[in-house]
């Protein structure tokens, strides 16, 4: 319910916005996510996936061109491997992303973004529908290349701020002890936009 | 008439597909286990001496059958048996067999809530065991300490819980059992 309001207050915010510089771009990627955790796991490593989606950017202030509003609708896969006992096992966690963003142009070609990405679980390669948590919520910033280009280029680091794992803290003997809620996700994504639609649009 | 090939080999790919779907689920702690579940999945696991060994439904073209038993004779005994198998050497297997006797209509409720009811090996009226196979034939181990947790889900008609136990046999050979789940179909008789 939560993440439908922050949808729909996002989209009335644009519809607000009388007349606006827009752009939409495709967007895809490669993405190195990793995960934080409390000591749980054995050795970790990071792992290299792929997202792919659409964007819309809109300047809502005419006195103020270099900041944008953007946001991006993302697939993305986020994960970790696990080495043990000389083995790698590979974690896949699949999103669908929301990510609303300010950005703002420091040069013609070059700027920064920051936000928060609203990710909806999706499917994973272990655990159970109940093993992961259904939200994700990520702060992330980054920074943009040749914005004005037909094809651009964008990086950006993503934190997660709640944890992606409900599950139980078994002790090797004693068995399940409780509940915990662990694992948060880091992610750097890397990739190419291609611009769409570009033009002065009227809401 | 000439008798085509095509069906013939559609017919083995299906064969091969069906014996290849593999349901087993990880544990996104430790994958090389199944995950804690309690939703009947037929499925057990656990590290014996730090090596993984488990149960897990496949399904092939002649079903799915499942290694592993959940039985109540009476009200008042429970017979919990898994037959588990090492993942990187499937002809090493593996059997733990619990009973559980003099159950209380107490037991069967405390069974039914939060984790489940845990029941200690230092009471003689519950037994754990590993049994080992050789070409001499069956040994069994006794626990010597250790648990086992019951949770009985009748909505799902499951039986979960965990277990973990140490065990050494007559020749001096030690069994460290750890991090030990299963999940079975269940439903009380």
């Amino acid at each position: 319910m939560r993440y439908k309001f922050i949808v729909v207050t996002f989209f009335v915010f644009f519809i607000q916005i009388p007349e606006g510089f827009a752009q939409v771009r495709m967007m895809a990627g490669t993405n190195y996510s990793n995960i934080r955790h409390d000591g749980r796991l054995e050795k970790t490593q990071g792992q290299m996936s792929l997202h792919l989606g659409v964007n819309i950017e809109v300047v809502p202030l005419r006195n103020i061109p270099n900041l944008s509003i953007k946001t991006d609708l993302l697939l993305i896969q986020k994960g970790y491997t696990l080495r043990l006992d000389g083995s790698r096992y590979r974690v896949n966690l699949e999103y669908g992303s929301f990510a609303p963003m300010v950005k703002y142009a420091v040069m013609e070609d070059f700027s920064i973004h920051s936000g928060v990405e609203f990710n909806r679980f999706m499917g994973s390669n272990v655990g159970e529908d109940v093993t992961f948590r259904k939200n994700e919520k990520a702060l992330f910033f980054g920074f943009d290349l040749f914005n004005s280009k037909r094809l651009s280029f964008y990086t950006r680091a993503s934190f997660g701020l709640t944890p992606v794992l409900d599950y139980y803290d078994i002790d090797p003997i004693e068995g399940i002890q409780g509940r915990i809620s662990d694992l948060y996700t880091t992610t750097i994504m890397l990739g190419i936009q291609l611009n769409i639609h570009h033009e002065k649009i009227r809401f | 008439m000439k008798k085509s090939g095509f069906n013939t080999g559609l017919f083995f790919a299906l064969g091969i597909f069906l014996s290849s779907c593999d349901g087993f689920v990880p544990d996104p702690i430790d994958p090389r286990l199944p995950v804690y579940s309690e939703s009947g999945k037929n499925q057990s696991g656990a590290m014996i001496n730090n090596l993984p060994f488990k149960d897990h439904p496949r399904v092939t073209v002649f079903g799915s059958p499942s290694n592993g038993y959940i039985l109540n004779q009476t009200d008042t005994t429970l017979i919990l048996e898994f037959r588990l198998s090492d993942q990187n050497n499937l002809n090493d297997v593996k059997s733990l067999h619990f009973s559980i006797e003099k159950l209380t209509p107490g037991d069967w409720k405390d069974m039914e809530k939060d984790f489940g009811k845990k029941f200690s090996f230092e009471n003689p009226s519950i037994k754990g065991k590993i049994i080992t196979y050789s070409n001499d034939g069956e040994i069994e181990t006794l626990a010597e300490s250790g648990q086992i947790t019951v949770k009985h889900i009748p909505g799902s008609k499951a039986m979960a819980g965990t277990f973990g136990f140490t065990a050494q046999n007559a020749s001096g050979k030690k069994y460290e059992i750890r991090f030990g789940r299963y999940d079975y179909f269940f439903q009380r008789l």
